[in-house]
């Protein structure tokens, strides 16, 4: 266990700073101060895995120095919470975690990663401690911005055999019921119709000899 | 001069890949998919004029392993070279990319920086003309 934390806080802090230094072009440390405001406009950003381990890693970041980040990332200077800055966060913690997968994969050491869901809001805090669940917590500067990165976690004995069928994310899962695609089709329905359009203008090319 | 498909679900890594290419100087006009099956219904109207396709792993509909996997049946498209762009950089998710599209060219696991990506694609769209 104690093996595990510490591969894992190395690799976490390795990560985030090299996901900064590569995409932001800013320079991250950690910090000692307590970040997390509870009244304070903020962003929550959160990527969940399963596998050997399971739990999720989630980002903090008040929305002032969440535009800043996002801002290096594009190279523009952005000054309201869009699409975008939400967006921007949720791909840095997908590329922390990507980070950390790599740092730690290895044939008794597999995860597969989930898409992330970004929430804005007011007075919120990440408490998912249950008993077998370990939680990491850093405080970051990048710049004049500020953020925490918070990695719950708890450790399978073995790891699920076979492919994954389990739902990574809930919203992923309920999506996946409801055939959310916006046309009311299912994301399979979605799927095959797009492959057959494609074999169709391919059919249809007039250099492959195809009728048109 | 041929087209760069950029499949990935965040717009802001579209938006970032398309900096890096421009910054580059590279004169390609882009297509974009936030998914496997937005690719490939941008595919069914262009694929003679795309000459690469940079491709996220982790989306939602259609994955980008669906995906490459999908094209690789389509004998015209699957000559198109495919580059993943992507979080899975694990040695295991790069063979299971190989093997699911022969024409994967490139792989560059996320975070990457503009050198990267531009030193992977340079070659490819020199051949692609």
């Amino acid at each position: 266990m104690d093996d595990i934390n510490a591969t894992l806080q190395t690799a976490l802090n390795d990560s985030v700073k090299e996901a900064f230094s590569m995409t932001l072009s800013m320079d991250a440390q950690t910090i000692e101060a307590e970040l997390m405001p509870h009244v304070q406009e903020a962003i929550i950003s959160s990527i969940g895995f399963t596998g050997k381990l399971e739990g999720n890693l989630s980002i903090c970041v008040l929305n002032a120095d969440a535009c800043a980040m996002v801002s290096n990332m594009l190279g523009m200077e952005i000054t309201e919470v869009t699409s975008d800055v939400c967006d921007g966060i949720g791909e840095i913690v997908n590329m922390v975690l990507g980070g950390v997968k790599m740092k730690i994969s290895g044939p008794e050491m597999k995860i597969e990663i989930g898409i992330p869901t970004t929430i804005l809001g007011n007075n919120m805090q990440v408490l998912s401690k249950k008993d077998k669940t370990f939680q990491l917590k850093y405080n970051f500067s990048a710049g004049t911005a500020k953020f925490t990165f918070i990695l719950n976690y708890k450790i399978h004995e073995q790891a699920p055999e076979g492919p994954q069928q389990k739902s990574i994310n809930a919203l992923e899962k309920l999506s996946s019921l409801m055939g959310q695609n916006g046309s009311g089709q299912t994301a399979c329905d979605a799927k095959q119709n797009a492959l057959d359009a494609l074999n169709k203008a391919v059919q249809q090319d007039p250099s492959k000899g195809g009728r048109p | 001069m041929k087209k760069i498909l950029v499949v990935d679900d965040s717009g802001v890594q579209r938006k970032m890949i398309i900096q890096i290419i421009r910054k580059a100087e590279f004169q390609n006009d882009i297509l974009e998919a936030a998914d496997g099956a937005l690719a490939i219904e941008v595919l069914a109207g262009n694929f003679q004029d795309v000459g690469i396709v940079l491709c996220d792993w982790n989306m939602p509909n259609m994955s980008g392993l669906e995906f490459i996997a999908a094209i690789a049946k389509v004998p015209p498209v699957a000559a198109i070279p495919v580059v993943m762009v992507t979080t899975e950089g694990t040695e295991e998710k790069m063979a299971e990319a190989r093997a699911a599209n022969p024409n994967l060219v490139g792989y560059i696991a996320k975070p990457f920086t503009p050198e990267q990506l531009r030193d992977t694609i340079k070659p490819i769209l020199a051949k692609a003309g």
